[in-house]
């Protein structure tokens, strides 16, 4: 084009473009939003899928459904985007224009790419902590509502979005209304929410609506996140309406529910709104904990859960040193895994101790494979040196499991090690310091046992400590005499403790040195009565005479008791032929005994 | 060329032509408002219907009026002031010219079909109207036209002489969503000049 052609220059194809300049808005775009796909239906409102010009994004438009809408419809639609709108969270659908034009208001918010919760359930089947941390997210967009004395007022699986990358979004907030309003308009009595979600006060007509109303909502989307299922009964809606007025709820000892999170679901699910949790955020909070590993509240954790828990705990934390104590403890000895599994058959089938070494066998082999896979996870894992990311819960699994059964299996030089990392991680826990003092008492180093049991200062250690305060030195070995008074002096209700000493004995000491203590400890549970204990050891052979006599013993605390002569191995156990060793012979058979003879 | 100089370097002076125009009346100022208006005033004659033998001399004579009358104009440049001034100089020398006798001598030689039928003045208001924002918005457009490729004028040309999205798609082996997007950005490119075009000349 040269603008010195005088004929061509001035040409009339852009013309219209001269009034447009006219119009700052319309060096955008005229029209703003193109393309209405409609996109769903829901209540007041009707949604489409929009391109936004100005913006140069997709976006969903809502727009109010009725075609004969009233003013208190509009009124309603408006407040819902003005309560939306004043959220500003990551897991709250953001509100982008609102505008009013001839078809009635309107508001643009983000378009949600992604599956519904329900959808995404069935579709990713996730595991129990990741669907945790799901609901972990909704009650943070909830949390952030609460703060801001926002009700969503109709949580349900289908107003949860889960995007890409799990981003996930709460929306539908048009049942939702500000708190301080609400309560001030108790006549608004038409019933919101939907049921199977909805809480029992919302069916109430005049019932004030808290934030107790959207706990139980969260407390049913948990139900529905852990089983699939709304927790109210039902298959009508006119039932599960009924059932939610008397709060009917669906079993909570589902097999995809953790016991754990029992009491917290019966607390959100309560009746009476004042015996839920306070708010989302207190919810949330129980959440938190509990996928972190600590106790709830609610649960009123035991001291054993609680180092259950720490151990799971630093599942998350690069604690590399107690997976390297998982991948040891998968070694123990032959004798130990033989010892515990031959223990479970043979309670059923009592002659056949060559198959319970066999199936002992098999466990060994299996546990010698998981030690490779886990020796192979650890080196794998020190090169990504990206511990958080990327444990294996499997493993951690088994370190929990050998954890405890170092100590069960009294492998008391493990469970004494496991004990001292622990203590080192979290010196301040009175529950692991005691755990570390009572593994040094079997070890028999009594001085470090005091300083733990000083350290743990509690009182059922009392009788432990002031046995270690007689003979408060380290030695690897005490003399049998000690030994002795150490187990004499110690209650024969810690028949478990008992047990540790007496494996420790046998994996340090002589077989004749270990001899006199079994039977020490055999008569201790004895006393005064008529015995005679006589062990042969080539042939592995122990007869024992005399009658009443007790070959377990019951722990004050554990659930199992002690078998006594649990430290020997011992092929043929001879024992008087009296009728009620016949009959409780299942309980005088240990796994280390081959074969109960009556003589 | 002078002309295409001033309209690329106008970036620059952001303030009116007009104004510099008027408070310099020296020869570089008048070849700047000579270039700038003789195109439109060209055209202005040339949609009139008048005896196009004497558009040359018209124009020149309008330019020369517009010249020696521009520094005693009141020129308020946020009301585009200009503009009404500009259309009522030259309405009033076309007046002036169709009632000379140099006009109807011409007129005398030409079959009736062919005379000068007269004209109003919302007739002749609209012509230099039209005129005017057609000569605006082709500046702008002239002016743009180093912003884009080649291809994607081509393109914006082709749409509006109303081809569809779809057609040019499988012409340049785009997505007819693309094709739309070209037209948007020219565009709004061009609204964006045509209004700074209209601050410096009206």
């Amino acid at each position: 084009m040269d603008i010195s052609n005088d004929a061509d220059f001035i040409r009339h194809d852009w013309v219209d473009i001269y009034d447009e300049s006219s119009s700052a808005v319309s060096l955008l775009s005229d029209i703003r939003y193109s393309g209405h796909t409609p996109i769903g239906e829901g209540g007041l409102k009707k949604v489409y899928k929009a391109f936004d010009n100005h913006c140069d994004r997709w976006v969903a438009i809502a727009r109010i459904s009725s075609t004969s809408y009233t003013m208190g419809d509009s009124l309603d639609f408006i407040r819902e985007i003005q309560l939306n709108s004043t959220l500003e969270h990551q897991n709250i659908i953001r509100i982008y224009d609102i505008g009013i034009d001839e078809d009635g208001p309107w508001f643009t918010m983000e378009l949600l790419d992604g599956d519904t919760l329900s959808k995404y359930l069935t579709k990713s089947t996730p595991t129990t902590n990741e669907r945790l941390n799901i609901f972990s997210k909704i009650c943070d967009a909830l949390a952030a509502a609460h703060k801001a004395d926002t009700l969503h007022l109709d949580l349900k699986p289908e107003n949860i979005i889960i995007g890409e990358l799990e981003k996930l979004t709460v929306y539908d907030w048009g049942l939702g209304e500000q708190q301080t309003l609400s309560l001030e308009n108790s006549s608004d009595h038409y019933i919101k929410g939907t049921p199977g979600f909805m809480a029992p006060e919302q069916l109430v007509p005049g019932s004030p609506t808290t934030k107790q109303t959207d706990v139980f909502g969260l407390a049913a989307l948990l139900y529905f996140i852990l089983t699939g299922k709304s927790p109210i009964a039902g298959t009508t809606q006119d039932e599960k309406k009924a059932n939610t007025l008397s709060t009917k709820l669906n079993s909570l000892d589902h097999l995809s529910i953790p016991k754990r999170l029992i009491p917290l679901l019966k607390k959100g699910l309560s009746a009476q709104p004042s015996d839920r949790f306070e708010n989302a955020h207190q919810l949330n909070t129980e959440i938190k904990q509990y996928i972190e590993g600590h106790a709830t509240e609610v649960e009123n954790a035991s001291p054993l859960m609680l180092v259950k828990l720490f151990i799971q705990r630093n599942k998350t934390a690069s604690f590399i040193s107690l997976l390297a104590f998982a991948a040891l403890l998968l070694t123990s000895s032959f004798y130990i895994l033989s010892l515990n599994n031959s223990q479970k058959l043979t309670q059923s089938a009592l002659n056949e101790s060559l198959l319970a070494k066999k199936a002992a066998e098999l466990k060994r082999k299996e546990a010698e494979s998981s030690q490779l896979i886990a020796e192979q996870t650890l080196s794998a894992l020190r090169k990504e040196q990206d511990l958080r990311m990327t444990l294996n819960s499997t493993l951690i699994k088994m370190m929990n499991e050998d954890q405890k059964k170092a100590l069960s299996d009294y492998d008391m030089i493990k469970a004494r090690k496991i004990a001292k990392s622990l203590a080192a991680q979290s010196p301040n826990k009175r529950q692991i310091n005691s755990q570390l003092a009572i593994t040094y008492f079997v070890v028999q180093n009594f001085q470090d046992s005091l300083e733990f049991f000083h350290k743990a200062d509690l009182a059922e250690n009392n009788d432990l400590e002031s046995i270690a305060k007689k003979y408060p030195f380290n030695k690897k070995q005490v003399t049998l005499d000690i030994l002795k008074k150490v187990i004499q002096e110690i209650k024969p209700g810690r028949a478990q403790l008992i047990s540790y000493l007496l494996h420790y004995s046998y994996e340090t000491s002589s077989l004749d040195r270990h001899l006199k203590v079994v039977e020490f400890v055999f008569r201790k549970y004895n006393p005064g009565k008529k015995l005679s204990f006589n062990y042969q050891k080539g042939t592995q052979k122990l007869t024992i005479k005399g009658t009443n006599l007790i070959f377990r013993t019951k722990d004050y605390k554990a659930k199992e008791g002690a078998h006594l002569l649990s430290s020997l191995p011992i092929k043929k156990l001879s024992i008087d032929n009296n009728p009620s060793y016949k009959k409780f012979a299942s309980r005088i058979k240990h796994t280390s005994i081959e074969e109960l003879v009556f003589h | 060329m002078y002309y295409a100089h001033y309209i690329l370097e106008s970036d620059k002076t952001r303030y009116s032509l007009i104004e510099k125009v008027k408070s310099q009346q020296d020869e570089e100022a008048w070849l700047l408002f000579s270039n700038t208006y003789k195109l439109y005033i060209k055209g202005v004659i040339m949609k009139s219907n008048i005896l196009h033998a004497d558009a040359n001399d018209l124009q020149q004579e309008i330019l020369l009026k517009l010249w020696k009358k521009l520094p005693s104009l009141d020129y308020q440049p946020e009301r585009g002031k200009f503009r009404t001034w500009l259309y009522q100089v030259i309405r009033n020398h076309v007046y002036d010219y169709v009632k000379s006798k140099r006009f109807r001598n011409s007129q005398k030689d030409l079959p009736m079909d062919e005379q000068f039928q007269g004209a109003s003045d919302s007739q002749l208001y609209a012509v230099m109207d039209e005129e005017w924002r057609a000569y605006v918005t082709s500046l702008a457009m002239q002016r743009i036209q180093n912003n884009f490729s080649k291809q994607n004028l081509e393109i914006f040309q082709a749409l509006l002489k109303g081809a569809t999205p779809k057609d040019l798609a499988d012409t340049y082996g785009l997505k007819p969503n693309s094709i739309s997007k070209v037209k948007n950005r020219i565009r709004e490119r061009l609204i964006v000049e045509v209004a700074e075009v209209r601050k410096e000349l009206e």
